[in-house]
């Protein structure tokens, strides 16, 4: 398949007529005897906030691993900014990840030695930003969503709640186009959940990100502008934006 | 069980107040709930008084017709600690519209029918989910409108929970009649 490259650094501003940020066609992923995905279309505007939803085993979370060039499909495509992931080295796609893609999953997944200053900083320092300025733009980060607090402390040392805003903020650090997100609540209690999402979705509108959330749950589903619902790897419903 | 004259002896721990400020102070407080009509203020009062919960206090004289002001008594007062930290009973299976007419579905129109409007009408409610949730994330709402609101959308997610949970009954249902 061939297609414009890539661009691993992030356009001056969107044309009016600006592709999806994230665009999968005919998706169909195999998973040992199981199709996980079995063609399915996703276009996620630039802004927009999706939620992919389904039973257990519905294709949610292997979606999710497409749409972020983990998961090679066995036919079909994913586009990030229009350009096909297809034409991209590995080396390429986890590039794209670290700069432009963000992820979020269930259990936060921060580094438990390092502090959630360090944490957030971490894909700066990777994309070769200095330690100083790496750190600097860290603290602003986790005090925007309210865990300036416990900059120093380590995975362990926070709830679960405050880990989870360390994880989102170090997934929105390096200023990505799209965060993804695994069931960023599903370890949460609903109050603290509520909290996590609202800071979720305050920090992807200041960005102007799309925000694509996979969740079991309609209560977080109900954050976003519109619903994808999955049985069996096929979309069986799209609820319209509001 | 509540009643409106229990919802009063609580409204007025605020302070003595007539009938009128009562309804207008009900229906801030539980913006879910319909609109109280003065006619039941004043019955509930009257109820309330005659069991020595609430005494009149003054009677205000501003123009308009009199306004008699009530005041919350310590028997009152007893009343309502007793009645607010009673438990209410479980909700009794009831024949909710939705199940009703999804279960007709089932049994009378077929499997592929039924699935189709269980999948609708989630998006109906997951919609309304969504209104909900919006209007929380606006801010400024007082602490017994989140309440309402966190209700609203809790029993939304039930009723999300049982169209899921029915869609796949329907499946395993028609799997077993092919």
């Amino acid at each position: 398949m061939t297609g414009r490259p890539v661009a691993l650094t992030r356009p001056e501003g969107h044309p009016p007529s600006a592709p999806p940020v994230v665009a999968a066609t005919g998706l169909v992923v195999q998973q040992g005897s199981t199709r996980a995905l079995d063609g399915v279309d996703v276009e996620v505007a630039a802004g927009e906030r999706v939620a992919v939803t389904g039973a257990s085993g519905a294709g949610k979370s292997t979606l999710l691993l497409a749409l972020a060039g983990v998961l090679v499909p066995r036919s079909g495509s994913v586009s990030f900014d229009g350009a096909p992931l297809s034409t991209c080295s590995e080396a390429q796609r986890a590039r794209l990840r670290r700069s432009r893609i963000g992820i979020v999953f269930q259990y936060g997944q921060l580094v438990p030695d390092l502090t959630a200053l360090e944490n957030v900083a971490l894909p700066l320092m990777l994309n070769g930003s200095r330690r100083r300025d790496a750190l600097d733009a860290a603290g602003a980060l986790l005090d925007e969503l309210r865990v300036g607090d416990v900059a120093d402390r380590r995975a362990g040392e926070m709830s679960g709640g405050q880990a989870q805003r360390a994880a989102i903020a170090r997934a929105l650090v390096t200023g990505p186009d799209l965060l993804l997100a695994d069931e960023p609540t599903g370890s949460l209690d609903s109050v603290a959940g509520e909290r996590v999402m609202a800071s979720l979705l305050g920090a992807v509108r200041e960005r102007g990100a799309a925000l694509v959330v996979v969740t079991h749950d309609a209560t977080v589903a109900a954050y976003c502008d519109r619903e994808i619902r999955l049985r069996d790897g096929r979309v069986v419903g799209e609820a319209s934006p509001r | 069980m509540v009643t409106t004259g229990h919802v009063l002896l609580g409204l007025l721990t605020r302070g003595q107040q007539h009938g009128y400020d009562l309804k207008k102070a009900h229906d801030a407080t539980f913006p879910a709930v319909r609109p109280i009509a003065p006619g039941q203020v004043y019955a509930a009062l009257e109820r309330a008084a005659s069991r020595g919960w609430v005494r009149e206090v003054a009677v205000e004289r501003e123009g308009g017709p009199d306004r008699t002001v009530y005041a919350l008594t310590d028997e009152g007062r007893a009343e309502l600690d007793r009645w607010a930290v009673t438990t209410e009973p479980a909700e009794r299976l009831v024949a909710h519209p939705l199940a009703t007419r999804a279960t007709v579905a089932m049994l009378a129109v077929g499997a592929d029918a039924a699935r189709d409007l269980l999948d609708r009408q989630r998006a109906v409610v997951a919609d309304r989910m969504r209104e909900l949730t919006a209007h929380k994330l606006t801010g400024g709402l007082t602490l017994a409108e989140v309440l309402a609101t966190d209700h609203a959308i809790a029993h939304l997610d039930a009723d999300v929970r049982w169209l899921e949970a029915a869609a796949l009954r329907v499946a395993d249902l028609a799997e077993e009649l092919a």
